[in-house]
């Protein structure tokens, strides 16, 4: 009979004590948060991590209550607390991400900036280095040659009496050596060459026409043969046109039995092969020098 | 004496239970309203996320005001969760200012790297 009243009076007892459970709210909540602190809030934002867990906490606590409404309430910001961990969590991230992006790029910067100053350090020292060779390859000519810095380029005077005996158009052997130095020093420049042959007065104009164009042709094809681009070169037959001395004493005519190798001054053009110029056509042929004196005319005598 | 101090006592205490929750200080209003102000002028409006939270914290603020009176304790929460939903709300955009900053510094290192191991050969 005694337990008749004990069994109610303790379920009223268990009753009054308990509370109620966790709201879907709250539930969603506490989900919130379990997923936030695996997240980079953990490591970024501690802090704000901690108030949500505070306020998730007391929105547990509230239940005590058994008020619905308070317990929403409070779960709904815990949930907003924890949404807040969670996205300083990702701004922070995001922050630590950008500063190395760009602490890394002046990294790579100064890496492009570098490589470009050896990139100009070197092509400098190259162009030193080639002005250098170029300068010395001259004062090699010098030795055996007349180079002269002209207005449309540099020209290079060989004597005809040491390239080919006389009436003929084939390269004599002590020729060669020189002709060789010469070509070392244009192969040192991308400068198109002109090379023009020369005969003295003596002879018929059309034979010293052809004799000149023959000698420009056989100069020409030692130095291609010497490494000089085909495409560089051009040869031209001048005959007696631009004596550079009198063609009435043996030692003027030596003078005008001459090559001249001339580097241009504008660049070569890609693809263009090396031709034979007959240079006639009077005074305005290509390549003649304007600073030069038309010789007077001579008697035809044999060519040379 | 006694009976009466006691009579007088019990009278307090009783009415100061009958009086309920203390009304909410104005500050608290006015402290939700500032936070409300700084989401709005960094441009929460602007994201879609945070305009949401900036629209539930106007809402929650709509809610403490109306329920002030009546209900100051309920107020209180609603105010609680209107200053949240409007830190929320800056929180958001602030991440999605700065991830926007990553992504772009990021590109900016790719491609400045493309660049580099792209000059090897000499100009």
């Amino acid at each position: 009979m005694r337990w008749s009243f004990a069994i109610p009076a303790a379920a009223a007892l268990v009753l009054a004590c308990g509370h109620m459970e966790a709201t879907p709210q709250l539930k969603q909540a506490q989900a919130a948060y379990d997923k936030a602190a695996q997240g980079p809030a953990a490591q970024y934002s501690p802090a704000d991590l901690a108030t949500a867990k505070k306020a998730l906490d007391q929105a547990n606590a509230s239940l005590e209550s058994n008020d619905k409404e308070l317990v929403d309430d409070k779960a709904s910001l815990a949930l907003s607390k924890t949404a807040i961990a969670d996205s300083a969590g990702r701004t922070q991230q995001a922050a630590a991400e950008r500063d190395a992006s760009l602490k890394e790029l002046n990294i790579t910067r100064d890496q492009m900036l570098s490589k470009t100053q050896e990139e100009l350090d070197r092509e400098r020292q190259a162009r030193t280095a080639a002005e250098s060779q170029l300068a010395q390859s001259r004062k090699d000519l010098e030795q055996f040659a007349r180079v002269q810095d002209m207005a449309r380029g540099t020209v290079i005077t060989l004597s005809g009496g040491v390239l080919f005996d006389t009436g003929k158009a084939e390269l004599l052997p002590g020729a060669q050596d020189q002709l060789a130095r010469v070509a070392s020093y244009l192969k040192n420049s991308p400068r198109p060459v002109v090379i023009e042959g020369y005969t003295d007065s003596r002879g018929s104009a059309k034979k010293n026409q052809a004799l000149s164009e023959r000698r420009a042709q056989a100069v020409s094809d030692f130095l291609t043969a010497q490494g000089v681009p085909a495409d560089r070169v051009r040869s031209v037959g001048k005959g007696a046109s631009s004596p550079v001395a009198s063609n009435a004493s043996s030692n003027g005519r030596a003078q005008n039995r001459r090559v001249e190798i001339v580097l241009e001054n504008a660049p070569a053009t890609a693809g263009s092969p090396a031709t034979t110029d007959t240079g006639r056509g009077g005074s305005a042929a290509p390549g003649s020098e304007p600073e030069k004196q038309e010789a007077p005319a001579s008697p035809p005598t044999n060519p040379r | 004496m006694l009976r009466w101090l006691s009579v007088t006592a019990f009278a307090v205490a009783l009415g100061a239970a009958c009086a309920g929750a203390p009304p909410v200080p104005a500050q608290r209003f006015t402290d939700a309203e500032s936070e409300i102000k700084a989401a709005q002028e960094i441009g929460a409006a602007n994201n879609p996320q945070g305009k949401l939270h900036l629209q539930q914290a106007q809402d929650q603020l709509a809610l403490a005001k109306k329920l002030s009176k009546d209900d100051p304790a309920v107020a209180a929460r609603k105010l609680d969760n209107a200053q949240a939903e409007a830190e929320l709300a800056k929180s958001i955009t602030r991440e999605t200012s700065t991830r926007a900053e990553a992504d772009e510094a990021r590109t900016r290192l790719q491609n400045a790297q493309k660049n580099l191991s792209g000059t090897g050969g000499g100009r």
